[in-house]
């Protein structure tokens, strides 16, 4: 009965998302909220994907950039047209790879190249201690970054130029429809047998192991899934912008995404969600204002101008850690807040016992 | 085929470099050795240094500033020690972390709002930049005085460390922490002497380096920062010898890398390469001592 | 407690993102919309504050223009690149969310090929002005140019180096992704070996400070000359740690270089330094180019933040400058000419304009949206001041 009406309520949620999204689209496709919508969705996905070894297998990774930027480039490389290579890769004659995949087949291979990395540097790096793996992770990035940018790898990877004119979608929907696919299954994945045991191996490794379950297992299987995820959120994030570089995906953009996993809540897809969002419309929109010199209301007001904005915005994400570290939704779900909670009740209890 | 000199040349210059890493690495290595924390921002208190000498000197001689400098600097460091890391005490170690990284972007976008994110030129401290012959190899100054220096303060920081009371008590709070509470070691005073050290070389790495390099940019800081952390966990984290010759081994191999027009782009990624193997293979660091997991 | 935070959340989110709509102007006043889009930090910060006074000191001159009998006031959105091409699609975005007619920019040619197709999609007409890349409008029919591009001035730079400087060995430094680096690098060696000279490419990457080791390299090799087509920030740096390590021989470049901060970084090092440039104030033979210098000068002496942005003097110019002004009053043509503030008539008017008698010389469009000049100066480096060198017609 309970179920039900969650499914019809969300539901009509997803549908009234969908219209809105498609009037955004017809009337204002190069409007802030269009860009907003469309970058926010992309980070809610690779904020989600981190979110899973961060807040919910307790992996401290550090590496979300680098397998962004394998998706990204794995995407690009594939779907530029035959007939773009040549100006593309204008150093390289035109490449060494003279095809072109259609854009679906392109973005699944987006996510399963970094996987096959993710499995990879897994195998040693996975048994490392949780800042010993935050290192290392980052160090990945660094170096994978370093690879693509080599010149002997340049008919493939076009070097450290960048690469632009592939597949790209027409409807702001896309990249707000493939994510929230891809954010369903990670959570179908939480909720499943695997998740009970990645928030087993979070809580108490050795306790977990103890039960039974195959720590080594478990953690790649989650490394794996979130370099999947992260991945085609790279290749959203190049379709976005409509041209890719490796020198964008340092460390910094990691940093970002983890301070979006930290303001929704460490542990909480649909914290990871709203923060997202809300910190690509801060940081790209809302804030914006301060960076303008420009009188307000007859009021010249001194502080205000360039980079105003991500000082304050910073100031406001160190408030957050400090004083509100659970983030906006702590470990909780947003559907979480309208169930009964019977432990409110049992607080209470004890404390009038206490007393 | 190269001469001589110029393998010399390279070797000096690696020494520098590696000398200004060792200087940022006793940071991190003395802050993790007492706190298990990646001072993620302490690259960026480097940086900050950086912009004191400029701002400052725009009003006094840099002879006068540099004093100045290293206060400011020293102060910086401890502020953010309480502002940001000692509520957390008692919090995971990865909101600390979180914390660091968080400290880290608000300097970078103060720096960045301060200077309008243009780089700046450094003042010139006289005398420094003048550049002598040694045979057919030319270097300045800084370059001699750099490795000396780096030298004169670990050892004076050794000597602090093993005979003095507060050495002690950082030693005993490196070792075990609470065990180093119960016996009336005031932890906060030893953990603000560790930033007050490690901000002060960092400000003295930064005076080297941007004169060497004639300018600041906001950030400037992180790059070094992460290669100093490597070299930390490259020498054994916790020991400063073993920080400052893991420097020096980054310094050079970096500088030799660079010169290799196949591979010069690799001169990053190898620091990373290296932590990584020291991990899997060593991950106590070459000088590290062994820890045993407690339960 | 929390029930309610979410709510609030959800509702600020809400309200924040419907509130969109309402980005328009005042009704009392018709207003047409310049994107300037340049990079106002990073690398070419100061390149690009410099392009804006350009921009400015024209928009100053000629504040509105005529659509239909109708006067408009032309309004300027200034949006900051940060040298990074990483960053540029944001910032175009910016701009094209405000709803600018026609946008100005950029200082760098990695930011501007970055954007382009950003303008294009939105069928927003581009005016580069001192990117020379030719990747930035080939293919890109939104896309137009007021500088001369960079296999013309690679063959200047080269021919001048071979020629001139006697350099049969050349030291090409590129910073690795930089377009603008990458692609003038490869001009230059293509000419230089036409030419029967050699030259090798030395590239190091984004953010690097420390040139100890390459110019020890480049010492050992016995190169007679370098050429770093590289941005202001690194320019200061090459030329004092090259001359630190004892390299003697010239080192050249191309437009980044025209600008006053280098000179000041490097103070008695800058000895031998020769690049191409746009424009010349000191050439008294372009009237435009007369009129344009005094003009500006004063304009850029009246006010303090003006004359910080143009490097602290009165008396220099960068030949970027220029370049901004020439695309402002090209922008300006072409609205008036298509009668209207959509970006496609805006475009069409683009493609068949002409305006004689630019600063930087008269000004034509061919056929990939590139302005037709065969026009350069070489300028040089002496006691701490930007001075002229050589001119090339061809």
């Amino acid at each position: 009965m309970k179920n039900k009406k969650f499914l019809i309520v969300s539901l009509i949620l997803a549908a009234v998302c969908i219209v809105g999204v498609l009037y955004v689209n017809a009337n204002m496709r190069y409007s802030m909220l269009a860009s907003v919508l469309q970058k926010g969705a992309i980070y809610a996905l690779v904020a989600v994907a981190l979110n899973l070894l961060n807040g919910f297998t307790g992996l401290f990774s550090l590496g979300q950039a680098g397998f962004m930027m394998l998706g990204a480039y794995t995407y690009a490389i594939l779907t530029i047209p035959v007939a773009e290579r040549i100006a593309v890769y204008q150093y390289f004659d035109g490449g060494i790879i003279q095809f072109c995949l259609p854009m679906a087949v392109g973005l699944v291979l987006a996510g399963i190249v970094p996987m096959l990395f993710a499995w990879l540097i897994g195998k040693p790096v996975l048994k490392l201690k949780s800042d010993y793996l935050a290192i290392a992770t980052l160090g990945f990035a660094e170096i994978m970054r370093a690879i693509i940018q080599w010149k002997n790898l340049g008919p493939l990877t076009n070097s450290s130029n960048l690469l632009k004119r592939f597949a790209n979608y027409e409807n702001i929907l896309f990249p707000m429809v493939v994510s929230a696919v891809c954010i369903a299954i990670i959570v179908l994945m939480i909720n499943s047998t695997y998740g009970r045991a990645f928030k087993a191996i979070r809580d108490d490794e050795i306790a977990a192991e103890a039960m039974g379950i195959n720590l080594a297992k478990h953690k790649m299987i989650a490394f794996m899934t979130s370099a999947f995820f992260a991945g085609i959120g790279g290749a959203l994030l190049a379709m976005f912008q409509s041209s890719v570089q490796a020198a964008a995906f340092t460390s910094a953009m990691t940093y970002e995404i983890l301070l979006i996993v930290v303001i929704g809540g460490i542990g909480s897809v649909t914290g990871s969600v709203m923060g997202a969002f809300l910190f690509v419309a801060c940081s790209e929109w809302w804030l914006r204002f301060l960076d303008d010199p420009l009188p307000y209301l007859g009021v010249q007001i001194p502080f205000m101008r360039g980079g105003f904005r991500m000082l304050v915005f910073s100031v406001v994400i160190m408030v957050v850690v400090l004083f509100f570290r659970k983030g906006i939704m702590g470990d909780k779900e947003l559907p979480d807040l309208w169930k009964k909670r019977p432990k409110k009740a049992l607080k209470k209890a004890s404390k009038k016992e206490v007393a | 085929m190269h001469e001589a000199s110029y393998y010399i040349q390279l070797l000096l210059s690696g020494i520098t470099v590696g000398s200004l890493y060792a200087l940022i690495a006793i940071g991190y290595t003395m802050v993790y050795g007492i706190l298990r924390l990646i001072n993620f921002a302490h690259g960026d208190i480097f940086m900050m240094a950086g912009f004191f000498m400029v701002y400052l000197c725009t009003g006094m001689s840099p002879l006068v500033a540099l004093p100045l400098v290293l206060i400011m600097t020293v102060i910086l460091g401890v502020l953010i020690e309480r502002a940001a890391y000692k509520p957390l005490r008692t919090a995971p170690r990865m909101s600390v972390m979180i914390s660091a990284i968080g400290v880290s972007y608000l300097l970078q976008n103060l720096a960045t709002y301060v200077t309008g994110g243009l780089a700046r030129a450094y003042p010139e401290i006289p005398g420094l930049k003048n550049t002598i012959q040694l045979g057919s190899v030319s270097v300045n100054w800084i370059t001699i005085i750099t490795p000396v220096l780096t030298i004169l303060l670990v050892v004076v920081l050794v000597l602090l460390i093993n005979h003095t009371k507060i050495g002690m008590a950082m030693r005993a709070v490196s070792r075990d922490f609470e065990t180093a509470q119960l016996m009336g070691i005031k932890i906060n005073n030893v953990i603000s002497v560790t930033f007050i050290i490690g901000s002060f070389l960092a400000a003295v790495a930064s005076v080297l380096y941007f004169t060497n390099y004639g300018q600041v940019s906001p950030m400037i800081g992180a790059m070094p920062g992460l290669k100093a952390f490597v070299a930390a966990v490259f020498g054994g984290i916790g020991s400063i010898p073993g920080a400052v010759i893991g420097a020096y081994i980054i310094g050079v191999c970096e500088s030799f890398i660079k010169a290799n027009e196949t591979f010069s782009v690799f001169s990053n990624a190898f620091t990373f390469a290296l932590l990584i193997c020291v991990l899997l293979f060593r991950p106590n660091g070459l000088f590290g001592e062994k820890m045993t997991e407690k339960v | 407690m929390k029930k309610f935070l979410a709510l609030m959340l959800a509702l600020i989110m809400v309200l924040g993102l419907a509130a969109c709509g309402n980005s328009g102007s005042k009704d009392d006043e018709k207003v047409v919309k310049i994107g300037v889009f340049e990079p106002t930090s990073g690398q070419n910060g100061a390149g690009g504050k410099k392009e804006i006074l350009g921009i400015q000191y024209a928009n100053s001159l000629y504040p509105t223009v005529k659509i239909n009998g109708e006067e408009y006031k032309v309004e300027l959105v200034v949006a900051d690149n940060a040298s990074d091409a990483s960053k540029a699609p944001s910032a175009a975005q910016t701009l094209i969310s405000q709803g600018v007619s026609v946008v100005l920019g950029t200082y760098g040619s990695g930011c501007a090929i970055a954007a382009g197709d950003i303008f294009k999609n939105a069928k927003t007409p581009a005016i580069g002005t001192s990117c020379t890349n030719p990747q930035v409008t080939l293919g890109n029919d939104y896309y137009f140019r007021i500088s001369y591009i960079d296999p013309f001035q690679g063959a200047v730079m080269a021919n001048y180096a071979y020629t001139k400087q006697n350099s049969r060995n050349v030291a090409i430094v590129i910073e690795s992704g930089d377009d603008y680096s990458a692609g003038f690098g490869n001009y230059f060696e293509k000419e230089m070996t036409r030419l029967g000279g050699a030259s090798k490419v030395i590239e190091f990457q984004k953010g690097e400070t420390d040139f100890t080791t390459m110019m020890a390299t480049i010492k050992s090799g016995n190169y007679d000359g370098i050429f770093a087509p590289v941005s202001i920030e690194t320019a200061a740096m090459i030329i004092s740690q090259a001359r630190d390590a004892g390299f003697t021989a010239p080192i050249m470049a191309g437009d980044t270089w025209d600008d006053i901060s280098i000179a000041q970084r490097t103070g008695d090092k800058a000895s031998d330094i020769y690049f191409s440039a746009f424009f010349d104030s000191s050439d008294t033979s372009n009237a435009a180019g007369k009129e344009f210098t005094d003009g500006f000068l004063k304009w850029v002496a009246a006010d303090a933040a003006r004359t910080a942005d143009n490097g602290g003097v009165t008396d220099a110019i960068s030949s970027v400058t220029p370049c901004g002004y020439d695309a402002y009053i090209a922008a300006i043509k072409a609205i008036e000419a298509a009668n209207s503030t959509k970006g496609e008539d805006i475009q069409k008017a683009l493609v068949t304009l002409e305006v004689p008698g630019l600063v930087t010389g008269d000004l034509k469009f061919d056929s990939n949206g590139d302005a037709v000049k065969n026009y350069a100066v070489i300028k040089t480096i002496k006691d701490g001041q930007i001075v002229y060198h050589d001119t090339y017609n061809g």
